[in-house]
């Protein structure tokens, strides 16, 4: 009953702004959205909160028992991985460390130090540093109190940690040659 | 469901249960007050579990979880302020783990969108129904619109404004 | 190049893929002849596209119950019966995995929309707006016939056909709720297309007549209506099954389904008073097109993976072509709306604020800005992510509830005025006489509840507005009912749509005081249980296991946990599923009681059978929640229902002739 009248009526138009402004919302709505659907960052291997800060201190005893702390490894470059045996991206990873672990020297040079991460089963993890010769520490973490003081939530996760007990660079997920270089290079360590 | 596995990364699968189980039976046995457990609790329900789809780590039932609410009550039972523990799981996790974002920094953005949609709408909306014109209040009703059917409760309230209207059938569907 | 057809390598693939094909050409067709039939006016196209749709619906069924064939028939040569199901499955599963994966829930949703557009088509009036209505309802069924045609085809060939499929995902076959609710909640997202095209229409041809406020008001309030029910079995969904006792996380699906919900409610109340008025025209009109643009904003944000959710599904290739059909209608709805909208502009005064209209004015405002605070929370960790480039944010329930509960509390406080206040205009003397007593039943019932114990503000406010708002509606239904006699039933079928409406806020109230107590108190404990072990106590309860066993299906196996909670027998479940290896998906065991419940999830047990360790959660009035939301569906039908003729006591509406 009321059809209405297709003449504009006679009051005055919204100002401009109010007119722009629907249009401009949705454009910056669509245009968040695309960015976010364009550029799926959350698969970042690599970054974090504790790049640039101090490494969180830490003292626990490996699987063949002595005590190893970070402060120990003081004014050496440090490559801290956290892994377990029943990872599989960790053993695909292992032969890199494996190499790496070789290039590790006293006083001034590398160290390279495992920390087990959520580990089921010791034995494993035994049998795990035997196939692959990794020669160096794993060591035991109760409580993932360690995991947890450095944010790891799922492993492999690696840490580059500087001469001065900073961390350049962390790596998620299972290292290539070319990322750990990455790391390495970061903490002043020739590449592999 | 709840987990969320990434490709590279992994967790352990078949020791959750077991495991978790035995940690439930450790991590009880630091004793906190009834408020430093209220405490715990609502700090936790605040932290967001790190593996999961925007699960608080008091509703997560892997070990990671559990561990960083063991570390939520011992940092509790230290005495260390809300903000502090925040901060700490901030610091290793990023801001990605807190739920309750703190109001500072580009969150402002987001505390203050509802709070300026609330303050702008209610403008528009005062403004709009201000801009009646008065002449209304003297010719009221120049177009007939239904209305209510007869209530007398309605009535009663009708009864003082000025315009007597017409009872009408006001069902049009 | 995509291959979509083989007919060597499936039968029923190729004539599902050949029944959407078909589809998408008669979608074609049809779009072109309703453009025709509204570019030139031009009936016979009109009614040509208006048979386009009995086709493309006719088609989209064959297409979907081809699938369904496929599924109850295991036809592991159908891509989507091969990735998504399994020999081993009951029944019901093979059904409800028809819209457990992504292809066939575009295809369900796809089904649903040509089934409305089949309505529409049988319903529209003839008039002007009709070719563009079914012109606008043709260009969703163009995107989802295309979609599900093309990119996310059930059907595309496979290379080689398994012997067994790798079945559903595991989380929706662990209750029976996944039958129900994606149902309800496509009826209700899809409904909401009607009503859009209605939108276009008569922002299109510029015109609105009384008719297009009667169908636009009824189509939404049926999708408004599955809407929520879809909404509160979704909730209920997640409180039987993922363990955690709550029924709402404020995920960011759940949210998507949420704003839609607040915009229609908005624009069911502000529509009245269009209907009444003659006013709020261009708003009405903006209204509907937001909800639609949210109900596709909800999908997009569903089925791209951008964000985190328990519901999402994988992120797939849709994701692009949804964000491009959302763009699509946003331009297309703001720019249509802001250049035809001077044409709806109103030529009355704006109402008065205290008044019916000024009511549901405040009530649209609250509800708008309650849709833009749950949009905001959904969005920000993606915002935030586009701008850092990494995930940096989250926002939980501290920050929803934050706005939530002033929010909800506002718009309990409008609900009691509105139906109060009448049309056009109340002085304040009055008003403020009617109001007294509902405001002392609030202030009463508040005190009350205050002297009990309750010292939560969020409660207290819920208490006392409740008692508010059921006093002015039984107020209000008692003078009535006095005034004309006869009691309340005739009433009901004289004015159908006034205590229909009367009777969805009574639900609200139910629902409110359910969601106030269930979040407030709720409590829970953990223990783990020893069989044959002394009864534990445990929030006033004791608990004693009795037994663990185990239970082997040929889809997976379940350790049932036989517990005695104050001598009740209580069974709780960790099911585990062949397709998902070692992953437990808990089935806790509740007991619904009238004033609150007791639930128990096994959360860890012993493989020999020893010990077994339970959560349970005792939350008050959770089941007022499911109660509070029939109700309101009920109240919502009963809106629908035509009103029993008045005599002679109610003089003649005299109206305008009829022009459309």
């Amino acid at each position: 009953m009321t059809e209405l009248p297709s003449t504009p009526t006679p009051s005055t138009p919204a100002p401009l702004w109010r007119r722009l402004l629907p249009p401009l919302l949705a454009a910056a709505l669509v245009a968040v959205l695309g960015a976010a659907l364009l550029n799926p960052s959350r698969n970042a291997t690599d970054g974090g909160p504790l790049v640039g800060k101090p490494a969180p201190e830490f003292t626990l005893t490996s699987l063949d028992g002595t005590q190893v702390s970070l402060a120990s490894l003081r004014g050496r470059p440090v490559v801290l991985n956290f892994w377990a045996s029943w990872c599989g991206p960790c053993r695909e990873e292992a032969p890199l460390f494996r190499e790496l672990s070789t290039r590790q020297s006293a006083g001034q040079g590398l160290a390279v130090v495992g920390i087990l991460f959520q580990e089921t089963n010791e034995q494993n993890a035994r049998d795990f540093i035997r196939e692959y010769a990794l020669a160096y520490p794993s060591l035991r973490d109760p409580g993932i109190q360690t995991g947890i003081n450095y944010g790891v939530s799922g492993i492999p996760e690696t840490f580059f940690i500087d001469r001065d007990g900073i961390i350049r660079h962390v790596d998620r997920g299972g290292l290539t040659r070319e990322r750990l270089n990455v790391g390495l290079k970061k903490i002043g360590v020739a590449e592999l | 469901m709840k987990e969320q596995r990434t490709t590279s990364r992994q967790r352990p699968e078949g020791a959750y249960l077991l495991s978790s189980a035995l940690c439930l039976l450790l991590s009880a046995s630091l004793a906190l007050t009834p408020a430093q457990e209220a405490r715990a609790k609502h700090l936790g329900s605040n932290l967001r579990c790190p593996i999961c789809t925007g699960v608080p780590i008091t509703e997560s039932t892997n070990d990671i979880s559990r561990e960083m609410l063991r570390e939520v009550r011992e940092q509790v039972a230290a005495g260390r302020s809300d903000r502090q523990i925040y901060d700490y799981f901030a610091a290793r996790y990023g801001n990605f783990v807190l739920l309750d974002p703190p109001k500072e920094g580009s969150n402002l953005l987001l505390w203050g969108a509802p709070l300026a949609a609330l303050v702008a709408g209610g403008a528009v909306l005062w403004s709009f129904l201000g801009s009646r014109r008065p002449s209304v209040e003297a010719t009221p009703g120049t177009v007939p619109t239904p209305d209510e059917p007869f209530d007398t409760y309605l009535a009663e309230v009708q009864r003082h404004t000025r315009q007597k209207q017409p009872q009408q059938d006001g069902e049009k569907s | 190049m995509l291959n979509l057809i083989s007919f060597q390598a499936s039968a029923l693939g190729a004539l599902g893929q050949l029944a959407l094909l078909a589809a998408l050409a008669f979608t074609l067709g049809g779009t072109w002849l309703a453009l025709v039939g509204g570019l030139k006016a031009d009936t016979r196209a009109t009614e040509a596209a208006r048979r386009a749709v009995w086709a493309v619906f006719a088609l989209v069924s064959l297409g979907t119950l081809t699938l369904m064939a496929a599924l109850l028939r295991d036809d592991f040569s159908v891509r989507y019966v091969a990735e998504h199901s399994m020999r081993a499955s009951p029944t019901w599963v093979k059904v409800t995995d028809l819209w457990g994966a992504l292809e066939g829930s575009i295809l369900l949703w796809t089904w649903l929309l040509a089934g409305y557009a089949l309505i529409l088509s049988l319903t529209v009036r003839r008039d002007a707006l009709r070719p563009w209505a079914l012109g606008a309802m043709f260009v969703s069924l163009l995107f989802f016939v295309g979609v599900c045609a093309s990119i996310a085809s059930p059907f595309i060939p496979l290379a080689q056909i398994p012997a067994d499929g790798l079945g559903p995902n595991p989380a929706l076959q662990n209750h029976w709720m996944m039958a129900v609710h994606p149902v309800l909640l496509y009826l209700g997202f899809v409904g909401l297309s009607v009503p859009f095209a209605y939108a276009v229409a008569a922002l299109v041809t510029g015109r609105l007549s009384d008719h297009w406020v009667v169908v636009t008001r009824r189509w939404t309030l049926v999708a408004w209506a599955f809407l929520t029910a879809a909404i509160v079995a979704g909730g209920w969904w997640s409180y039987e099954t993922l363990g955690w006792g709550g029924y709402w996380a404020w995920d960011p699906v759940e949210n998507a389904s949420f704003i839609p919900w607040l915009l229609t409610t908005a624009f069911l109340h502000s529509v009245q008073i269009q209907e009444r008025r003659g006013l709020m025209r261009s708003w009405n009109v903006w209204l509907i097109v937001l909800a639609y643009a949210s109900t596709v904003l909800g999908t997009f944000l569903n089925r791209s993976g951008i964000v985190q959710s328990v519901h999402a599904f994988a992120g797939g290739p849709v994701g692009p072509v949804f964000l491009g059909f959302l763009a699509f209608l946003l331009i297309l709805g703001i720019g249509l709306a802001a250049w035809r909208t001077p044409l709806l502009r109103d030529e009355a005064d704006p109402p008065a604020p205290v008044s019916r209209e000024g009511a549901f004015l405040a009530g649209n405002w609250l509800f708008l800005v309650f849709a833009v605070m749950v949009l905001v929370g959904t969005l920000f960790p993606t915002l935030v992510e586009a701008v850092q480039g990494r995930r940096d944010a989250s926002v939980g329930p501290a920050f929803y509830n934050a706005f939530a509960i002033p929010l909800g509390l506002g718009l309990l406080l409008l609900m009691g005025v509105g139906p109060l206040l009448p049309w056009r205009r109340a002085d304040g003397q009055s008003f403020w006489r009617a109001l007294r007593p509902l405001l002392l039943a609030g202030l009463g019932a508040g005190l009350l509840a205050f002297l009990l114990g309750v010292r939560a503000w969020g409660v207290l406010g819920t208490v006392a507005l409740a008692a508010y708002n059921l006093v002015g509606l039984g107020l209000l239904t008692a003078r009535a009912v006095k005034q004309r006699g006869g009691g309340l039933l005739g009433l009901v079928r004289e004015q159908p749509r006034r205590y229909g409406a009367y009777l969805a806020h009574v639900g609200l109230v139910v629902v409110a005081l359910g969601i106030a107590f269930s979040g407030t108190y709720r409590r829970d404990a953990q223990a783990t249980l020893n069989v044959g072990a002394a009864p534990v106590k445990l929030l006033n309860e004791t608990l004693t296991l009795q037994d663990t066993r185990q239970v082997a299906r040929p889809y997976g196996r379940s350790t049932v946990a036989r517990v005695l909670i104050d001598g009740q027998p209580f069974e709780a479940r960790l099911n585990t599923y062949v397709q998902a290896g070692g992953t437990a998906f808990p089935s806790p065991a509740v007991r619904y009681g009238p004033l609150g419940d007791t639930y128990l999830v096994v959360t860890a047990f012993d493989p020999q059978g020893r010990w077994a360790s339970v959560r349970l959660i005792e939350s008050p009035l959770v089941p007022w929640i499911w109660w509070g939301t029939l109700i309101v569906v009920l109240g919502a039908g009963l809106t629908l229902v035509p009103p029993r003729r008045v005599t002679a006591r109610v003089p003649a509406v005299q109206t305008a002739p009829a022009t459309d």
